[in-house]
């Protein structure tokens, strides 16, 4: 009897699951070569972000468009400074925790593979992110379902923890008014970025 | 004599500390052991990894105050992906952003632990003094009307609808000024964390707290730990400044919390001799529903909860013992604007369409009981990092989905318009319709998106060395000088929030190392 594949995978810990989903995404997709997950690749934005490289940039934009609003009277995601949010909070993390953000995000771009798209998802028009974020988040299959579950709950988490987009949902703010009392890891991110924070 | 808090700032050149006592973190177990041996003259030493930030450092922001509170920004999850670990890493621990719920161990609980796994000295008599004392100085009391949000309101009004028993929370604040920040820390010092309460009185007595400090090494040998080594956090890098601290101490107390404090010992190479470290894990799973609501709710104001459901507390068995329902607690839920978009689970203008809604949202979330026949296990990879694995058995699968059955109910019986399962399948419900897709859903790997705020085990408590870690003096097996005081000692799950329990517990904790600083001192003499 020929193995389902999805009995062939339920033996594989989750790590080496997402590590197959890359290797025979990038393997089968024209144009890309098989990377280690979170390698950094240089390119025209090489610098962008701390702690993705450009690709990753590239799969996180098409997420973070996919996932937030797009009606009035919401702010864009980059008024919403949600890929810098991603960007500050992978930082500093552990080196495992950001190691598992940028798995799943590789994991992310040849998600499309298995919902019947020749494409990786920074490629594809937004309707059609949308369906394979829908579709995986459905999954009754761990992988898919944990790595669109997990991006899109970060996503969300930085879009509307955003003071721009508080309006729109009818939050009051923070009860007292306070000004933002910066830690020293937002100083300290904002001085690397040559920015300042939010 | 009062003491000090030292920061990574203050901590610039490799020195040794001396002290009576080493206390390993400075939450809810650690500030309370400090607290209690500060108090009768011991010379004490706390080190806390996380960062000292003062109540005058809040901010009420959701994100900033998640960055400085919360242990790897809550973004660490369990192996399979799917549940958010919460846990403190900040002077205070976890008490600076619990939502201060303050109830004593059920009596069935101790009885268990006694029965079953061989904890003795830790019984209801012993602990009552205890929980009468911190009564008092954590200013517990139950919720009065004035804590009561929109939410708590209806949810005690459909319990009583549905004949479900439940009743207002004993909680540790004073003068609260229902901001509805206990998440994002209480700049008021309302709620009554282990930063505002024993924290204080143990410097005030003497004892010196290091923050920016990791605990690394244990030296030991012949059953008793000489000197441990620990690297300082540049905290704005958040990684070691190269600046080591060694401690010397006559007895040394882990109280690193519930996800640590296993793992800890591992990375000392303690696993080998210690067989059930790291077992016996659980993290009290806590699946919400969100729900529409023809009013304001308001969610994000007031305490979390002033009213809590424990119909269901135990779990239920048929005559041929399978699993029937219950089995948690129910409780109105609290989250901040983010939080809630977050464990929404649509994408797009669909996601838009109910944040447009966000002050009509209501939501209810519970704890379950952790099956002590189906918990899970912290593990340390080959890199030293911690993997919680849980394993979402059968009875904790049907628990969950039964808890989930259970706030649909309590929605509709409180006048919610829709209800959405907080998971990745998006389930929506509205009233009158049939609860059976519920049978199906997914938990595991965001199936349902849970937070795990109520670590429990990995340092079990027991009678003997092959099935626990520490016997009932809180010592680790094997060694005289060496304790563990917080809740990775329980051999199981609490059934209610574990603050007090872990708390009770270290009062018990801190007067054996008053016995053993008593021998100590004997030998030397």
């Amino acid at each position: 009897m020929t193995p389902q594949p999805h009995t062939m995978l339920a033996g594989l810990s989750r790590r080496r699951l997402l590590g197959l989903l890359i290797g025979l995404g990038a393997a089968a997709l024209p144009g890309c070569s098989p990377e280690q997950p979170g390698a950094r690749r240089a390119g025209p934005g090489a610098g962008r972000c701390l702690s993705f490289d450009d690709g990753q940039v590239a799969t996180l934009e098409a997420l973070i468009a996919a996932v937030v609003p797009t009606m009035a009277p919401y702010p864009a995601a980059a008024d919403a400074r949600v890929l810098d949010r991603f960007d500050e909070e992978t930082y500093f993390v552990s080196d495992e925790v950001r190691d598992d953000i940028r798995t799943a995000i590789d994991a992310l771009e040849y998600l499309p593979l298995l919902y019947g798209h020749v494409s990786r998802f920074s490629h594809l028009a937004l309707e059609a992110r949308q369906r394979v974020l829908g579709a995986a988040m459905q999954s009754r299959f761990a992988v898919p379902r944990a790595v669109a579950g997990s991006l899109r709950m970060m996503a969300h988490l930085f879009y509307y923890g955003h003071p721009a987009t508080w309006a729109a949902t009818g939050y009051d703010g923070p009860f007292a008014r306070i000004a933002p009392i910066l830690s020293e890891q937002r100083i300290h991110f904002a001085e690397l970025r040559g920015g300042t924070p939010r | 004599m009062s003491g000090r808090i030292f920061e990574f700032r203050d901590l610039t050149a490799d020195a040794t500390v001396s002290a009576d006592v080493c206390i390993v973190g400075s939450g809810c177990g650690g500030a309370t052991v400090a607290h209690k041996l500060a108090e009768r003259g011991v010379d004490v030493v706390v080190l806390e990894q996380g960062g000292h930030y003062p109540t005058g450092s809040f901010d009420q922001d959701e994100l900033n105050m998640n960055a400085k509170l919360s242990a790897e920004r809550s973004l660490k999850t369990s192996a399979d992906g799917g549940t958010t670990l919460l846990y403190g890493h900040n002077v205070g621990g976890a008490s600076v952003h619990y939502w201060a719920d303050s109830f004593r161990t059920p009596a069935d609980r101790l009885a268990l632990w006694a029965e079953r796994y061989g904890v003795t000295g830790h019984d209801h008599a012993t602990l009552t003094p205890a929980w009468d004392e911190l009564t008092e100085t954590l200013s517990v009391q139950e919720a009065p009307d004035e804590y009561f949000n929109r939410m708590n309101l209806l949810v005690r009004q459909a319990a009583a609808t549905l004949g479900w028993q439940g009743d207002r929370v004993p909680s540790a604040r004073r003068n609260c000024q229902r901001s509805g920040h206990c998440m994002q820390g209480c700049v008021y010092e309302a709620k009554r964390s282990q930063l505002v309460t024993h924290l204080r009185t143990a410097v005030a007595n003497g004892a010196r707290i290091y923050a920016d400090v990791r605990a690394l090494r244990l030296e030991h040998g012949e059953g008793r730990v000489r000197s441990l080594r620990a690297a300082v956090i540049d905290r704005a890098r958040a990684g070691p400044s190269g600046v080591t601290l060694t401690i010397r101490a006559k007895a040394f107390v882990l109280a690193a919390g519930g996800y640590n404090s296993a793992a800890f010992l591992m990375r000392n190479d303690l696993g080998r001799r210690l067989p059930a470290l790291g077992k016996g894990f659980g993290f009290n799973p806590s699946p919400m529903v969100h729900a529409l609501y023809d009013e304001d709710i308001v969610l994000w104001r007031n305490i979390p909860a002033a009213f809590g459901i424990d119909e269901f507390r135990l779990a239920r068995y048929d005559q041929r013992g399978r699993y029937a329902e219950g089995g948690y607690l129910l409780m109105p839920n609290q989250v901040q604007p983010a939080m809630l978009a977050a464990t929404l689970p649509m994408i797009g203008d669909a996601h838009g369409a109910w944040m447009r809604q966000l002050p009509r949202i209501g939501s209810t979330i519970g704890w379950i009981d952790d099956h002590p026949d189906e918990l899970g296990e912290i593990r340390v990879d080959s890199r030293g990092a911690t993997r919680v694995h849980y394993p979402f058995g059968p009875v904790t699968t049907a628990m969950l989905r039964d808890l989930v059955r259970k706030q649909l109910r309590l929605h509709f019986a409180a006048g919610a318009t829709r209800a959405v399962v907080s998971g990745s399948q998006a389930l929506e419900f509205r009233p009158g319709d049939r609860l059976d897709p519920v049978d199906g859903l997914a938990v595991t790997a965001s199936g349902l998106f849970m937070g795990a705020p109520h670590p429990s085990g990995g340092c079990a408590m027991g009678g003997s060395a092959t099935t626990s870690v520490v016997d009932s003096s809180h010592r680790v097996h094997g060694f005289g000088n060496l304790f563990v005081a917080d809740s990775s000692v329980f051999p199981t799950a609490v059934s209610v929030d574990p603050s007090f329990t872990i708390m009770a517990f270290s009062y018990v904790a801190a007067q054996q190392v008053m016995g053993e600083l008593g021998g100590a001192a004997e030998r030397a003499a």
